[in-house]
C-alpha cells in the first residue's frame, strides 16, 4: 500500500479508486469484520492475520485519500490465494502486506477536484472515509 | 470469429465520490446517489465497505451469509435507466466473513444493507 501512494504521488495524483488486476503478495496481515458485542459498534475487526505467500491476488480495490493531517491514507480490501489453493480476503493492513517479485498491476480512476478524507463518524464510532465534493473531471491512469 | 460481441459507443464522463450510510441498501443505495447526482449512466470504478449480511442470486439459488461486518471486497456493475427511466443498479461482488472465507455473486435488491460505510466512485457513461 506504501508503493501504491509512492506510485501516485510521483505522478502528483492524490486521491484515487484502484481496481487490481494481477499481482501477488510475498506476505499479507489482514482483517475480517465480525459482530461487535460491546454495543459500541455495529461490528468491529476479527485477527488479524498473517499468512506467508507467496499469495496470488484473485480481486481486490483501493480508496486512496487523506489522513486528517493532509496526508495520503489507504483502504484496501483484497482477497487472494494462498500455496494450498485455499482463497482468504479482508482488509489488509498498511505496511504488512509486501508485494511479490510480480508486484501489481491496477487500474486507477483518480479524481481531480474531489475524493475522501477521513473523519470520525459519530454514527458508526470509526474513523472513516468522507467525500470532499462530488463531481469532478476524471484521470484514468 | 469464435465470439459474439456488443458494442456500446460512448465515452465516460463525470466521476463522483460517495459515501453509502448504514442501513442503507446497496443496490438501492447506488441508485439513489445517481438521482441526486443527475445520473442516468452509470460504472461502478471502485467500491468498498461492509454489509450487515450479504445475499446474492447465484444461478436459480439464493446465497446468503451472515454477518455482520462482512467485508465487501470487490463491487463491479453498471446502472441504466429502468421502463421509467429512473436509474437501475446491477451489482455483483465478492465478499468475506469473519474467517475471511469469500463468497459472491449478484446482489439481490433490498438485501444488502450497509454496515459501516460504502466508498463509491461512479462514473457516468455518456452514450453516443
Amino acid at each position: 500500500m506504501d508503493g501504491l501512494v509512492d506510485v501516485l504521488s510521483a505522478l502528483g495524483l492524490a486521491q484515487a479508486g484502484v481496481v487490481f488486476l494481477r499481482g501477488d503478495f510475498s506476505r499479507v496481515a489482514f482483517m475480517t469484520g465480525r459482530p461487535d458485542t460491546s454495543g459500541r459498534r455495529a461490528a468491529t475487526h476479527a485477527g488479524p492475520w498473517t499468512l506467508d505467500g507467496p499469495l496470488t491476488i484473485l480481486g481486490g480495490s483501493a480508496v486512496v485519500g487523506l489522513d486528517g493531517d493532509d496526508r495520503p491514507l489507504v483502504h484496501c480490501h483484497t482477497f487472494f490465494s494462498g500455496p494450498d489453493g485455499a482463497v482468504r480476503g479482508g482488509h489488509m493492513l498498511a505496511g504488512r502486506c509486501p508485494l511479490g517479485d510480480g508486484g501489481l498491476l491496477g487500474l486507477a480512476c483518480c479524481p481531480i477536484e474531489a475524493g475522501f478524507k477521513i473523519a470520525l463518524d459519530r454514527e458508526t464510532n470509526f474513523p472513516i472515509f468522507h467525500p470532499l465534493t462530488h463531481l469532478s473531471g476524471a484521470a484514468a491512469r | 470469429m469464435s465470439t459474439e460481441a456488443r458494442m456500446d459507443e460512448g465515452r465516460l464522463g463525470r466521476l463522483c465520490v460517495v459515501r453509502l450510510k448504514p442501513n442503507q441498501d446497496l443496490t438501492e443505495g447506488v441508485e439513489a446517489a445517481c438521482l441526486d447526482l443527475g445520473l442516468t449512466r452509470a460504472v461502478i470504478r471502485t467500491g468498498i465497505g461492509s454489509l450487515n449480511d450479504a445475499h446474492f442470486d447465484s444461478g436459480e439459488r439464493i446465497v446468503s451469509v451472515a454477518g455482520p461486518g462482512l467485508e465487501i471486497l470487490t463491487l463491479t456493475g453498471e446502472v441504466a435507466p429502468d421502463a421509467s427511466g429512473r436509474p437501475r443498479a446491477e451489482l455483483a461482488g465478492a465478499v468475506c466473513n469473519s474467517e475471511g472465507a469469500v463468497m459472491g455473486g449478484r446482489f439481490r435488491r433490498a438485501e444488502n444493507i450497509i454496515c459501516i460505510t460504502l466508498e463509491l466512485q461512479l462514473q457516468e457513461w455518456v452514450p453516443g
